[in-house]
């Protein structure tokens, strides 16, 4: 018996006991025996493997396959519907078989709509769509081919898994180590501070980094990419949402934590009330978003409001040992904040109307500040605070800083913010030292090799800026509370129609698939202009609808014609 | 479906399991996009995990404690890792990865690389011979069987031939290595 046998019979366990232990002794002892195991191992791994990857490529090639060659098994009648949601749902498709040749192991109708694999006289049926609206279909047992048969039970995938539109990214080459404003084609302006870059060993890198954004510039891309600016059910008006990623060397970055770099997306009109949102898929393909959530530091401490009030004052403490420029969630810039979550954000808003020298007087010394915050009768009334000054022009400086500070702090602590902290949400910055210090949550630098001209045209720059600390999907955003909110009911011919909606005029969308003949979108913002695009699948063919309505009531959707994807674009771009 | 026909269908029916681990694992794709892969390293990266998987599966020790997917997913994600780090020393093989059982070690991937080194050099091998090695160590056909069905003149025949055949893939993977 030849080595190889017994090998097989050894790793078959058809070995008697006795045997198996001879053999053990033999690979011990032999060590070419036990080279040619382990390479017969090897060889066999590497068959299954390629015996699988064929079994799974038997799939693959139909599912990315456009045209294939005109076969013999026609696919008269098709899907009765899909539905373009991932969760398993009964569907039907019907294939009639016109003629057969042994040869032949692949066919498609001519509408190409419809694909079929067959092994022998059986077949595993996929469903292609139109390149617009794609989707695959396939059955995972092999059914016996009747003349007429109907299969069942078609998982239909997520559309945004099969259609894959393009990102059109731009690519920006950048180093870690010194601040760094790029700007895009459409405009938007992206700060990364130095050192805020890193890799998941949270090591800095020290050669290019390369910045890949791609910006989703009107209603078409949000569509295409079944995108709708919720958060969870609520409705958002998007400043701007991008997708974007640093690499070095090909390694994907991240964010140090603690730090964020900014996006500001230009605007007609600015709102000082953006948030940072990052999307997610869910399961159904659709990106909806997730309010950032800020990053508790060690010395990040959740506090209530009884605590806040029964002191009168309180007090942080900044070492400044470079240049330092404070930017607020909301785009404003500040000289410090109670804290990221508070929404008290706005005390300091003037600041920004003060000239840019001014500012980098101050900030670009090495000083060290001491800010000071001010309650009366449980009313948070503002802060100042003190600069040491070294010279007579500096203490000029420190003074009407102070003056200044004391006349535009006033801000109140509004109903949101005192239910938020009553419900134990409220966070402010301790300083390791003392518990009445609050720390800066945030500080960027700015960039000093920019000339001071530069700076202010950036300044007179209308636009809506975020502090961003992840990569991938993020929108700026903020809740629109100008509309009353209503439920709206829209009735569809059947269930998978997958309904868009576009508010123009306040930059918003919805999107959902229905699962029977009704869908609901909740607080739909009553009395305002919207788009509804929606699609479906029938046996005759993609059907699509675009209405455009006033929200009063309940809707009827029914005026489906063929899906022409010009007509989308048309309306959409726009 | 439950958990005790599903892992029987990764172990007995490989090719069926391939097809619906496939399916499941489409994230992975959106997961390495997004992680410096190109789509056609997803698509590695996913179908590698995928055989990682169903060879796991064929093991009489293993159970299966949560979902497929996210089990596919770890794999997946370790096997990336492992490859990112290739490309750029900076990569941490070592980062905890949630799902992933324990033998999934590195020697592990070190293991599954030299498979599909293996796999690689095995597509020269010559269609009568993959067959021939595929009815015999996969589908566990008699040399009978194979005779008749590679029209070989008899059992000795194709079982000479089998030697031929090992000894063309020892060689081809020898090669591949040098």
């Amino acid at each position: 018996m030849k080595d190889i046998d017994q090998i097989d019979d050894y790793l078959n366990g058809n070995m008697g006991a006795e045997e198996r232990q001879e053999f053990e002794a033999r690979l011990q002892n032999e060590p070419p025996l036990k080279e040619l195991l382990q390479s017969h191992k090897n060889t066999l791994g590497g068959l299954e493997r390629g015996y699988l990857r064929k079994q799974m490529k038997a799939g693959l090639s139909l599912f990315w396959k456009s045209t294939i060659a005109v076969g013999v098994i026609i696919l008269a009648a098709t899907v009765s519907f899909l539905s373009i949601k991932s969760n398993k749902v009964k569907n039907e498709a019907i294939v009639t078989q016109k003629t057969m040749d042994d040869t032949t192991t692949e066919w498609t109708d001519s509408a190409n709509i419809s694909l079929i694999q067959a092994q022998g006289d059986s077949c595993i049926v996929f469903v292609e769509r139109t390149p617009e609206l794609a989707v695959h279909s396939y059955l995972d047992t092999p059914i016996k081919l009747k003349n007429t048969q109907t299969i069942q039970d078609i998982e239909a995938l997520p559309i945004a898994e099969i259609f894959q539109p393009k990102m059109k990214f731009e690519g920006f080459n950048i180093y870690n180590n010194r601040d760094t404003i790029l700007y895009t084609q459409n405009g938007t302006e992206i700060f990364f501070p130095a050192n805020i870059l890193e890799d998941i060993n949270y090591v800095k890198p020290t050669g290019i980094v390369e910045i890949k954004y791609g910006q989703f510039n009107n209603y078409l891309n949000f569509w295409e990419h079944q995108i709708s600016t919720q958060s969870d059910t609520q409705l958002l008006t998007s400043g701007g949402s991008c997708e974007i990623q640093a690499y070095a060397s090909g390694v994907p970055l991240q964010v140090a934590k603690g730090m964020g770099y900014t996006i500001s997306f230009p605007t007609q009109q600015k709102e000082p009330q953006m948030h940072t949102y990052y999307g997610q898929r869910d399961s159904s393909g659709t990106l909806g978003w997730i309010e950032e959530k800020p990053l508790l530091s060690p010395y990040q401490k959740k506090v209530s409001i009884d605590s806040i009030f029964q002191k009168t004052t309180y007090g942080f403490n900044a070492q400044l040992k470079d240049d330092i420029y404070v930017v607020q969630p909301n785009g404003t810039t500040l000289a410090g904040q109670l804290s990221g979550d508070t929404g008290i954000v706005n005390y300091f808003k003037k600041f920004d109307s003060l000239p840019l020298e001014t500012k980098q007087y101050l900030f670009e010394k090495e000083r060290e500040l001491k800010f000071i915050y001010h309650f009366r009768d449980g009313d948070f009334t503002g802060f100042d605070y003190i600069v040491k000054a070294k010279n007579k022009d500096e203490k000029r400086m420190e003074k009407g800083i102070q003056k200044f500070a004391r006349k535009q702090c006033l801000c109140n602590l509004n109903s949101e913010n005192i239910s938020k902290a009553q419900n134990g949400d409220l966070y402010v910055n301790l300083s390791p030292k003392m518990e009445t210090q609050y720390t800066f949550d945030t500080i960027v630098k700015i960039d000093s090799s920019m000339g001071v001209k530069e700076k202010a045209a950036l300044q007179k720059q209308n636009m809506n800026t975020i502090i961003v600390r992840k990569f991938g999907f993020v929108n700026c955003d903020f809740f629109n509370e100008t509309f009353d909110r209503i439920p709206m009911k829209i009735a569809v011919p059947q269930s998978g129609t997958s309904v868009h909606l576009f508010f123009k005029d306040f930059k918003a969308s919805m999107l959902q698939i229905s699962n029977g003949k009704e869908l609901v979108f909740k607080n739909v913002p009553l009395g305002q202009k919207v788009l509804i695009v929606a699609t479906m699948e029938t046996a005759k063919g993609l059907k699509m609808s675009m209405v455009e309505t006033v929200i009063t009531d309940d809707f009827i959707l029914d005026s489906f014609v063929p899906f022409d994807f010009e007509k989308i674009k048309q309306v959409l771009e726009n | 479906m439950s958990e005790k026909e599903s892992i029987s269908i990764y172990r007995n029916d490989p090719a069926k399991a391939a097809r619906i681990l496939y399916k499941k694992g489409k994230s992975i794709k959106r997961w390495v996009c997004n992680n410096s892969g190109n789509s056609e390293d997803a698509e590695d990266v996913l179908q590698d995990a995928v055989i990682a998987f169903i060879q796991m599966a064929s093991k009489p020790t293993f159970q299966l404690l949560g979902e497929p997917q996210a089990l596919l997913f770890a794999i997946a994600k370790k096997q990336w890792f492992y490859q990112l780090r290739s490309r750029n020393s900076a990569v941490d093989i070592d980062v905890q990865i949630e799902n992933l059982p324990e033998e999934c070690n590195n020697e592990w991937v070190e293991s599954e690389l030299k498979m599909k080194s293996a796999e690689m050099a095995l597509e020269n091998i010559g269609e009568q011979c993959k067959s021939l090695l595929e009815f015999f160590y996969l589908h566990k056909k008699s040399m009978d069987w194979i005779a008749k069905k590679l029209e070989f003149r008899n059992a000795h025949v194709a079982k000479a031939m089998k030697y031929k055949c090992l000894e063309k893939a020892r060689n081809l993977i020898n090669n591949k290595k040098q």
